[in-house]
This record gives C-alpha cells, structure tokens and sequence, in this order.
C-alpha cells in the first residue's frame, strides 16, 4: 500500500508541477494580451473599470469619510492659532468683496441688456452637482479622482469638475454611483484656453507633473508669468471663462501654468452642467433667487 | 457527511481566502484620498507588498489565479493600462518561486532587502508599459519615489500580516 502510494506521489507531483507552469505561462499571455487589447480598444477595458469602480465606490466612501474627518479635527487645530489674524483678514477681503459684487450686479445686468440687443444665441446658465471625493488615483503614470455622483446624479462624461478655486479636470468615465475626473495635470488632459490680458489662444497640456504646459499655435506671444489661464471654450467642451490658474514660468519650449485649484483639500468637486436658457429665463434668473446663486458662485469662482 | 465537517471546511475555505481578501483591501485602502500631495505625490503599492508577503509565507493561499485578479484589480479601480500591474506581481511571484530555498530560511531583513531588490523589476515594468502606453517618456521621478514609498511600509504590512496569520490562519488547524 504505501508503495503504490509513493508511485502515485511520484507520478503526481511532476504532473502538478507541470500544470502549475502551464496556468502560469497561460495567465501571463492573458496579461500581455490584456495589455495590448487595452492600449486601443477603450470600450470594453472602460466598461470594465466602471463596473468595478461603482462596485468599490461603496467601500472608498466609507474609507473617506474618517480621514477627512480627523483631518478635519487637524486643521482645526492648527487654525485655531490664527483665527484673529484671519479674522482681520477676512473683514477686509469682505469689504471689498462687496464692492465687486456690486461692480458685478451693474455688469451683468447691462451684459444681459447688450445680449440681449446684439441678440447672442449662446447664453447658457449653470447648475452643478456637488460630488465627494471618494477615491485619490494620483499615481506617477496618472492624475485622476473618483467622485461619489454618477449617472443618476447627473454626471456626464466630458462634464467640467471645478475645485473650489478653479478647474480641476473633466469627468472621464461615469458609472451608476461614481464617477471618474481626469484632472488636468494628467498627461491625457488637453484643454485650450486663453492666456492674460492679450487673450492668447494655447493648449493647456498635462505632463504628469504638477505644473501642466501651455502650447502655443505661433512663436511670437506676449505673456509674462503670474497672467492668468481661463479657459477659452473652443472646442465646445468647456464653457468659456472658466479659471485654471496663473503662468507660473517660462522656457523655450513655453510656459508652465500653476493650476489654482488646492489639490490637498480636494474633497468636494463640483460638475458643472450646462443648460442653454432663453432670453425670458436668463431674465427671470435675474430676479430669482437659486439660479443666480449659482451664477454668482461660479463667476466668483471664475474671476478669481 | 456529518455537519461538523460541512462546517470545518467552510470555516477553513473562509480562512483560506483571507490573504487574497486582505490584498484586495490594501489595494483599495491605497486608493484612499488623503488630500496631502505635497507630503506624498505617490502612494505606496501596498497590493505589492501583499502580494510578496504571501507569495513568501503562504504560496498556497496565493496562486496564481489569485495574482491574476489583485493585479486585474489594482489595474481597473487605478485607471492604470490594464494588464501593467498583473505582469508586474508576476514578475514578483516568479521571481520568489525561482529562490524558494532562499525564503525558506530568511530571516526578516533579508526579506525585506530582497523585497527591494525584487520590487525593482516590477516597478520598471509598470514604468515602461505606461510610457509605451502613453506614448512619451514619463518622468520616473514620481515612479522612484512611489517604490522607495512601497519598501518602506513593507515592514508595517508585514507586521500586519504576521499577526493575523496567527491569528486567523494557523488557528485554523493549518500551519
């Protein structure tokens, strides 16, 4: 009995060994496959990372809600030591903050008359959907973020993600419960925009480091460091306007632009969509009260 | 077919999917905002550090098929080229079955140096399959710093690990 025991061990266990080397050279031809299948075709792969993104959305959120609480906790903390100082602070930003909104009151009404006059068709109003940030895939090949707002909650794809001080990136994929932004340091972020006072029209393209590059179409621009970036809407993409950040510094190969969005307190992004309104509604906007709210955040948001 | 049995080896099934399980976990763990990009512009890989740790310690609850889906895994949720990270633990897997004799009888800074050494192959895969994919050199900088990041916690997983190898697997009747 244990002779043939052992013959049956001795006739096994090559046989096993075989069988293992044989899944493993199988599973790794399915890993080169999968590698150059999801290099051109993005369907399926996408579906794929969908389905799995929504299926972890659940955990991530619940992962993120502590740490942004005890983060939360630090910085009050440590903001409790400057409150008087801020406080200071703020009463002057508020004051003169007033002031603009004022300036910005008397200016959009007399915008609305004059579009009203040179009847421009494309007036659109804003309304956004404010979704958490449940997941943080910054690795070294990619820049983006998983938010909490899917497609029931009104993300599109291609949909502006704004931070709470300028353009953050664009809604990529969108699943059932999330989302995924691809923010605009990422390599495959290309967005035109305008540069400075002189409106000089580039691409503002992602490197995957943390100051993006401006392309330019000619070699002859003038624009110095610290000119602000907004986007240009060319393309149809984004709207027009909205703001990315300043020139941060120039090369021969052209400029780095510091995006102005505070990448470390990113929890909250907002997707911007749009709704092309009428001529009577943009007036009826100007009285009530919810929509030019929004109106009211997002140009702040953009003039900043 | 006594019920005892039913439920020993259902018990022990459980107990045997918990290094897969517990890698998956770190995987998303890993994915978790931490909003501090000026403290790490990279997070470590803690699904490579898993992976390693239980291809070391217990290969036979980390076959391949289970290193297959973590690297499928990791791939999906991170966005990465799908396929980069599978091939990467790959790299790691069949570099630790080709020194078994070695890691049999390491002691723990061995392991952990040979993790660096190891981890360096499969860190230089998921760099040349992103710049294939994106078609440009990516900086490596970024890169460097996320595998210096990911030997760094090795110890921390590893003590994790160990403990609730005690205490979930080996009280489970298995060694």
């Amino acid at each position: 009995m244990h002779n043939r025991a052992q013959s049956v061990a001795r006739i096994t266990t090559p046989l096993r060994a075989w069988a293992q080397r044989l899944g493993v050279t199988f599973l790794l031809l399915c890993a080169l496959g999968l590698t150059i299948v999801s290099r051109s075709d993005q369907g399926t792969i996408q579906q794929a990372r969908i389905v799995v993104t929504d299926a972890v959305a659940p955990i991530l959120a619940a992962i993120s809600s502590p740490i942004a609480t005890v983060e939360e906790a630090v910085n009050a903390v440590s903001e409790l030591s400057h409150l008087r100082a801020e406080n200071v602070a703020l009463r002057a930003d508020n004051a003169r903050l007033a002031g603009w909104y004022q300036q910005a009151e008397t200016l959009k009404a007399e915008n609305l008359v004059l579009r009203r006059m040179l009847n421009v068709p494309d007036q659109t109003e804003f309304r956004y959907v404010t979704a958490q940030v449940i997941a943080d895939v910054r690795g070294p090949f990619l820049h983006s973020v998983v938010v909490q707002a899917g497609q029931a909650d009104g993300a599109r794809i291609g949909l502006p993600a704004l931070g709470e001080q300028g353009l953050a990136g664009r809604v990529a994929q969108v699943g059932e419960r999330a989302s995924r932004v691809l923010l605009i340091t990422d390599i495959n972020s290309r967005i035109p925009v305008l540069v400075g006072s002189g409106r000089e029209r580039a691409i503002l393209a992602g490197d995957n480091s943390p100051f993006p590059r401006l392309e330019f179409g000619s070699q002859d621009v003038a624009f110095m460091p610290g000119d602000r970036v907004v986007t240009s809407g060319h393309g149809g993409l984004f709207p027009r306007g909205l703001a990315i950040g300043t020139v941060e510094s120039l090369d021969d190969k052209g400029a780095r632009v510091r995006p102005s969005v505070d990448w470390s307190h990113m929890e909250y992004l907002r997707l911007l969509q749009r709704q092309p309104l009428s001529f009577e509604q943009l007036g009826a906007a100007a009285d009530a009260s919810p929509l030019v709210g929004q109106a009211v955040t997002l140009s702040a948001a953009a003039s900043r | 077919m006594d019920d005892s049995g039913f439920w020993n080896r259902l018990d022990l099934l459980a107990r045997s999917l918990f290094p897969f399980v517990a890698s998956a976990l770190l995987i998303i763990i890993g994915f978790a905002p931490l909003r501090a990009p000026e403290i790490a512009p990279a997070l470590p890989l803690f699904g490579m550090a898993a992976v390693y740790y239980w291809c070391v310690f217990r290969p036979d609850l980390m076959p391949h098929w289970a290193i297959f889906l973590l690297g499928l895994f990791s791939d999906l949720l991170g966005g990465t080229l799908v396929g980069s990270s599978i091939l990467a633990f790959f790299a790691l897997y069949l570099a630790i079955s080709s020194q078994r004799r070695f890691f049999a009888h390491a002691s723990f800074f061995l392991l952990w140096l040979a993790f660096a050494l190891f981890a360096l192959p499969a860190f230089f895969i998921m760099w040349s399959l992103a710049c294939w994919n994106a078609g440009a050199i990516i900086t490596p900088a970024p890169s460097a710093l996320q595998y210096v990041l990911t030997v760094a916690v090795y110890p921390m997983i590893a003590w994790f690990f160990g403990q609730s190898q005690q205490a979930i697997l080996q009280s489970g009747g298995r060694g």
